[in-house]
């Protein structure tokens, strides 16, 4: 073979590795969209820039004093003491005698000063409409002093929220109110479950639409901006608890009373055979709350605290999941149906009915309120720290006729609201993570996540 | 830029005929390096919360039988032994993804109509009155499998069919079927492997959806299939070896198979005795395995476990947790009264400090840089290796 | 006396104050033929109101479903006159009426979540009902309260889903009256040997022992779901449960004889009647015989003529068996234990091979006068069917002399969609009228796909179910109603390849060491020469070639 022929074929041949080789590894690689990476790393360090702005609204009761001097001074130590992170104040001053609608990031302070109660000293009283009041004896002419007081009732108060916001960005060590809040989610099943465990001796019903109507549905309409509960009610027949409660010799005519000591409680849900499962129609996370009525033969029936007293409430509850209440039904006489068979009346035997009206419900209602307050994660809005700052002051507390009260609904949403962001950059971040780190994971279009 | 990696490591190695063995070779060596590595970082992570408790608050299980047809009546049975310990235990139907690729309970070859027994004396029937099946028959694939785990599955998907786990959450995994190294075959059709296994719960813990996993594998050469798993706080317990075989335990006559294998039975045996509040560590579970009586040596991986099996609980994983609290006051809505709010007590020291500005930012909590090879069905190096004996031999040969 | 008046003047008070509540109601029907089987069908009734959470409400609301039925059966020996509910084939059968304007998704994105809440519902894979084998019958399911300008149906079927303890379970938990006994927690002798498990604490339903029902040669559990609206906001949802088993006492025991009893089939008594039943709980009983047998039990049952059957009523927690003893107790195994329906269908595949195929279809009409009926077929686009192979012959049912049709008779419609593959499946409405006393077959033929060796299922050899065929026998007259037949299953094998291990090992096998180890030693065995031009014969494609002299000089 001459040496041309043999000089072409060889890089002939070279040629052709050298081409198709590259064309055919970049067509065979793994198809990998292009993702905002640095954006979503980013997204952690612009975490720490979340600022609230709240605004104040001063008013003197008396009409008295400098409001605008107060104003102007409170927003300047109170935004030197919060440095910007977390809250910005902005105070303005209320010249009005008049109350003002409460909006959500608005608050009252109202001042009464030169006031006096008999200890000598003030006193502080939250309001349940976001309305903070101050009465102190100090002069109305002595705005510093004045000053001094309001920035210690409004910075206590927002202090020990951003207390909780720290606590959530850290490190992910959990108490106990953690692991009782249940996960947050837009929308929830809310279910009321009727236990009725022997129905041939007592048939029991509710009237649970008027029940939630007088005393739930105000506090569900409250929190309707944060979430979404579709009510839903059941009766569950022959509910018989796993476990058997204990007899005691109680009462005064020593006659028989049940109880269930606090360990025998996670037994309580016999989740072989109650199905707690929620709709199967939606993906919203259901919350449960149950009205036990237990049979004859184990009433009444009551629950042992750990100072083995009974129970003043009969309730527990399951954290993340719901709450229970028990209400033991009195004895009834057994009764009979008749009916007109032809000519001939029949008579059979049909258990006693009982029926829980909405009134015989409100104890347990108020009970699922507390509950729910505590599986939401309402937090009772204190002022620990003004306490500490202000000694010989009194403290007063208003409670809500809803449930809730704007205070604690403001604190739940910004706390929410900073959980969920910091969930989400948590998610985003690792989902970086490990898609940079398996290479070989195929990354489809990502149009649809981009524009979202 | 990974082309020229294996180039270089490529014309680094041996000879060219076995260029494509030793490429892998040295490949899973570095592996192994950077793994080593990285689950020490690891270590140092998880390991703060622990230390005695595990601080779970809800246990899941996902209990798969991969495999089909009659005489596979054994994997069924192994599946529903467990089934029904953890039930026992206390983790409730809502919190078990039970998969059964076949039905042998309502199967016409079954002489025991509805009814899955364990054990030739035909003591329990497993399958009972209340069971629950989500995954069965055509559904166990290992794609639905994998969507299980991870989380990610299509629209409509039921919430019973979906591993709803948070970051407290124990899950116990138990896998049975035929098996080889480093993989697991499903119905006859199809075949997870170690590494899929390994992405599998590399993406839960991502995406923080368990507190702490025990993986146990009853298969031929079960050990092969924890190899490659590199993530936390996961636990593996496997029926024998690389390299060994699984052996069934014995053989019902009426119902014509064997009916359990001997790793489950020797599990069971010990399980069977525990109940809801035990305080019996794996540990001990683990001491009772007996080689000569299983017929193969089980493997057990505790190198991504800190928290020790000398301090986890059986119940840990096979048991359900559920605490309560006593409600002691109600929320009285028709009277505006004084409510006292708990303690809430700050320090009042007037500004953040630095170190509290700090915790505010949040580090990525470590990188993740395993290389994996790229399996394609013509290897990189092999076709490298075949065109430059193709040139050299055409070279060779014209001279 | 005083007392008396007190507790009467109660019962009627606390009968009409219970009239706001949801209702249920309950009835057993056991049926016995000559041929010993007897029928038991268990038939439950409730309607949900607005406000409770029942999950087969959360779904008809969900979906905004109108009507739908949903049934699991296992066996082909049901007797269509001891079940009211009629024979359904096995597998499951799905059929669902859905509002078309519903929150704002199409019908078809519902009917995927439907099928998805279902399967998650009942443990069953009702996922695998997509599009790909969903149909839309035009003229089978001609309901009257269905506004099917406003709504469509939408019908699937799985032929080869199994039913077992998994389904049943979360069925009987749909029945208000239900919950099972806790037996795994009071078991502390591993030695004893469970026996009642499944069923509920009262009425009916306390019968349900899975070892029974599944040892039975035929079951169909079913689930009726309706909504009935008076205004807009004010919806009540039915629900209708039927489980219907047919035991067979003389397969069972061994006296090999007709008797039997509640404890005998189902191995438990009845615990009473259900609180929750606002009219009596009856329990029918039909026997084959007027006379030459006698009731065992504490309680007689009465006679009731319009039923025709023996009644018995169920008494509030009081535990309830019953048994038929005969004197002469032999089963009658002839042909009057046959079914005696007046219009039946069979179907049955003709041909043989794996490439094609036909099917034929039979429909006798026992009845004097012509009934009209519609066939609506639903095969897979594996099946590819050949519409212009469909053909029609009619004989008389005894002659066998083939009747030429004319006039009304002849008045049939087709109604036609064609398979699309992997999309949808073939479906066929057939509206014929039968004449009376003859016997209709309908045949054509079908090629069978070749389809991917991805989509044949892990037990690749089985072959492929296709769902029944329904006929829907339209009313005669004003008085009677329509009601569906179902045919038979067939079982098509497609060409399947070889899956198994040692075939596909060796075939790789062989092909890589063919092409690898065939290349590499030609390579270094052969000598490479390149070829001379001057010897080379020019093709007319070969222009790199230049014309050179045959001395090799230019």
């Amino acid at each position: 073979m001459s040496s041309l022929i043999r000089i072409q074929t060889v890089s002939i041949l070279l040629i052709l590795v050298a081409l198709f080789v590259p064309v055919w590894w970049s067509t065979t690689q793994v198809h990998r969209a292009v993702l905002p990476t640095d954006q979503i790393r980013a997204l952690a360090a612009a975490e720490a820039k979340n600022v609230f702005h709240t605004r104040v609204a001063v008013r003197f009761v008396s009409g008295k004093g400098q409001p605008k001097a107060v104003a102007e001074s409170l927003q300047t130590h109170l935004n030197n003491l919060f440095g910007g992170a977390s809250f910005h104040f902005a105070v303005r001053a209320d010249a009005s005698t008049e109350e003002t609608q409460s909006t959500s990031g608005l608050y009252q302070l109202r001042i009464d000063c030169g006031v006096k109660n008999i200890q000598g000293e003030g006193s502080v009283k939250l309001f349940e409409d976001r309305v903070v009041s101050l009465q102190t004896p100090v002069e109305c002419a002595d705005t510093e002093s004045i000053v001094a007081q309001a920035v210690a009732v409004v910075g206590g108060l927002f202090l020990d929220e951003r207390a909780d916001f720290a606590r959530i960005s850290g490190s992910s060590s959990h108490n106990n109110d953690d692991i009782r809040k249940v996960k947050f989610a837009p929308e929830y099943q809310l279910i009321f479950n009727l236990m009725n465990a022997d129905p041939v001796n007592l048939l029991v019903s509710w009237d649970i639409q008027a029940a939630i109507k007088d005393y739930f549905q105000n506090f569900v309409d409250a929190v309707e901006k944060l979430y979404d509960f579709k009510i839903k009610s059941q009766t569950k027949y022959f509910t018989s608890l796993p476990i058997d409660p204990e007899v005691i010799n109680a009462g005064k005519d020593g006659e028989m009373v049940y109880c269930l000591r606090p360990h025998h409680l996670p037994h309580f849900i016999n989740s072989a055979e109650w199905s707690f499962g929620g709709s199967v129609v939606s993906t919203a996370p259901p919350l449960n709350f149950v009205v036990y009525v237990p049979p004859h033969a184990q009433s009444p029936l009551y629950i042992m605290g750990h100072d083995h007293g009974f129970l003043k409430t009969n309730s527990f509850l399951i954290p993340q999941w719901g709450g229970i209440s028990i209400v033991n039904p009195p004895k009834m006489a057994p009764a009979v149906a008749i009916h007109e068979n032809g000519t001939t009346l029949a008579i059979r035997n049909v258990p006693p009915k009982w029926t829980l009206s909405s009134s015989d419900l409100s104890d347990p209602m108020h009970i699922f309120i507390y509950q729910m307050r505590e599986i939401l994660g309402v937090k009772t809005v204190g002022l620990g720290s003004t306490e500490q700052l202000l000694p010989g002051f009194q403290f007063n507390y208003e409670s809500s006729s809803v449930g809730i009260t704007k205070w604690e609904l403001d604190r739940l949403a910004r706390l929410t609201t900073i959980q969920n962001i910091r969930n989400a950059v948590n998610t985003l971040n690792s989902l970086i993570t490990l898609i940079e780190s398996m290479e070989d994971m195929i990354l489809g279009s990502t149009e649809h996540l981009l524009s979202s | 830029m990974n082309f020229l990696n294996w180039l270089v490591l490529v014309l680094g190695a041996a000879s060219a005929t076995n260029a494509a063995g030793g490429a892998i070779r040295v490949v899973e060596d570095m592996r192994g390096l950077d793994r080593a590595a990285l689950a020490a970082d690891f270590l140092s992570a998880g390991a703060g919360s622990s230390g005695g408790g595990s601080g779970h608050t809800n246990n899941w299980a996902v209990l798969v039988c991969t495999s089909r047809f009659w005489f596979n009546y054994r994997h069924i049975a192994n599946t529903l032994s467990m089934y029904r310990t953890v039930k026992r235990l206390g983790i409730p139907d809502s919190n078990i993804i039970l998969m059964l690729a076949d039905d042998v309970a309502c199967n016409p070859r079954n002489h025991f109509p509805a009814t899955v027994y364990n054990n030739a004396g035909r003591y329990l029937d497993l399958y009972g009155s209340n069971i629950e099946v989500d995954y069965r028959g055509y559904e166990v694939t290992v794609e639905n499998f994998i969507r299980v785990l991870t989380g990610r599955h299509e629209e409509h998907v039921p919430r019973s069919k979906r591993l709803l786990t948070d970051d407290r959450s124990n899950i116990l995994i138990f896998m049975t079927g035929h098996g080889g190294k480093e993989f697991l075959k499903f119905q006859d059709a199809e075949e997870i492997g170690s590494h899929d296994i390994a992405d599998a719960i590399a993406q839960m813990f991502e995406k923080k959806r368990y507190n702490e996993i025990f993986f146990m594998i009853d298969t031929c050469q079960a050990a092969s299939l924890y190899k490659q798993i590199y993530s936390p706080n996961v636990l593996a317990a496997a029926s024998s070896l690389t390299g060994q075989s699984s052996y069934s335990h014995h053989h019902d006559m009426e119902i014509g198979t064997a009916v359990i294998d001997r790793w489950t039975y020797s599990n069971l045996e010990t399980l069977e005795k525990l109940e809801r509040q035990d305080k019996n560590t794996l540990a001990n579970l683990f001491k009772t395995y007996d080689s000569s009586v299983i017929l193969s040596d089980p493997g057990i991986r505790t190198d991504l476990f800190p928290r020790g099996i000398e301090n986890a609980l059986v119940t840990d994983f096979f048991g359900g947790v559920q605490t309560t609290e006593l409600t002691l006051e109600m929320y009285k809505t028709s009277e505006k009264q004084k409510v006292l709010p708990a303690d809430v007590k700050v320090e009042f020291d007037g500004r953040l400090s630095s170190a509290q500005k700090d915790t505010l930012l949040e580090k990525p909590r470590y990188k993740l840089k395993v290389v994996l090879p790229q399996t394609y069905l013509i290897n990189v190096p092999f076709v490298l290796c075949f065109g430059l004996l193709l040139t050299g031999v055409v070279v060779a040969g014209s001279v | 006396m005083r007392r008396l008046v007190a507790i009467i003047i109660a019962a009627w008070v606390s009968i009409s104050a219970s009239a706001a509540q949801s209702t249920q109601h309950e009835t057993l029907h056991l049926h016995q033929r000559p041929s010993g089987r007897v029928t038991a069908h268990f038939a439950f009734a409730q309607s949900v109101a607005q406000s409770q959470a029942h999950a087969l409400d959360d779904i008809a609301r969900g979906f905004g479903i109108d009507e739908m039925a949903l049934s699991f059966t296992q066996g082909t020996r049901c007797d269509s006159i001891a079940t009211k509910v009629g024979c359904r084939p096995p597998g499951v059968v799905l059929w669902a009426w859905m509002r078309n304007n519903h929150s704002l998704s199409s019908v078809d994105t519902r009917w995927s979540a439907l099928t998805n809440a279902l399967a998650g519902t009942f443990c069953a894979s009702l996922n695998f009902i997509t599009p790909e084998n969903s149909a839309e019958p035009q003229s089978s399911f001609t309901h009257s309260s269905v506004n099917s300008s406003l709504s469509s149906l939408r019908y699937a079927s799985l032929p080869r889903e199994i039913t077992c303890t998994e389904n049943l379970t979360p069925w009987s938990k749909l029945l208000p009256c239900s919950t099972k006994v806790n037996h795994l927690a009071h078991i502390k002798d591993r030695k004893m040997k469970p026996y009642c498990i499944l069923g509920s604490k009262a009425g009916i339903a306390s019968l349900f022992n899975a070892y029974a029902i599944y040892d039975a040669d035929y079951h169909s559990m079913s689930v009726e779901v309706s909504r009935k609206c008076t205004s807009d906001t004010e919806c009540t949802t039915e629900i209708r449960q039927d489980l219907v088993v047919a035991l067979d006492p003389v397969r069972k025991g061994y006296q090999r004889n007709m008797d039997w009893s509640l404890q005998f089939l189902f191995g438990k008594e009845v615990a009473g009647s259900c609180p929750l039943n606002e009219i009596e709980t009856n329990i029918l009983v039909t026997l084959p015989k007027a006379e030459g047998f006698e009731f065992e039990g504490k309680v007689k049952p009465v006679y009731n003529d319009e039923k025709n059957a023996w009644v018995y009523s169920l008494e509030l927690a009081k535990q309830f068996s019953m048994g038929v003893k005969y004197s002469d107790s032999k089963p009658d195994l002839s042909e009057k234990s046959k079914s005696t329906e007046l219009i039946q269908i069979h179907r049955h595949l003709t041909g043989y091979g794996r490439e094609r195929g036909g099917i034929k279809i039979r429909i006798s009409n026992r009845d004097t006068k012509p009934r009209t009926v519609t066939l609506l077929e639903v095969l897979p686009w594996f099946i590819k069917l050949y519409m212009h192979t469909l053909q029609r012959t009619t004989y008389h049912i005894t002659s066998q002399e083939v009747l030429s049709l004319s006039g009304e008779v002849v008045n049939q419609t087709l109604k036609y969609q064609p398979a699309i593959p992997r999309i949808r499946p073939s479906v066929i409405e057939l509206t014929a009228t039968l004449p009376g006393e003859s016997i209709t077959v309908f045949t054509f033929q079908f090629d069978r796909a070749f389809i991917k060796y991805t989509e044949h299922p892990p037990d690749a050899n089985r072959g492929f179910d296709t769902g029944a065929a329904i006929l829907t026998v339209h009313p005669a007259s004003r008085t009677e109603k329509e009601y569906r037949l179902f045919s038979d299953v067939l079982l098509i094998a497609l060409p399947t390849p070889d899956f198994s291990m040692p075939y596909n090992v060796i075939t790789m096998s062989c092909t890589i060491v063919a092409l690898y180890f065939g290349t590499v030693f030609n390579l270094i065995v052969k000598k490479l020469e390149g070829l001379d031009d001057s010897q080379l014969k020019k093709k007319w494609w070969m222009f790199w070639v230049k014309e050179r002299s045959v001395l090799g000089k230019k």
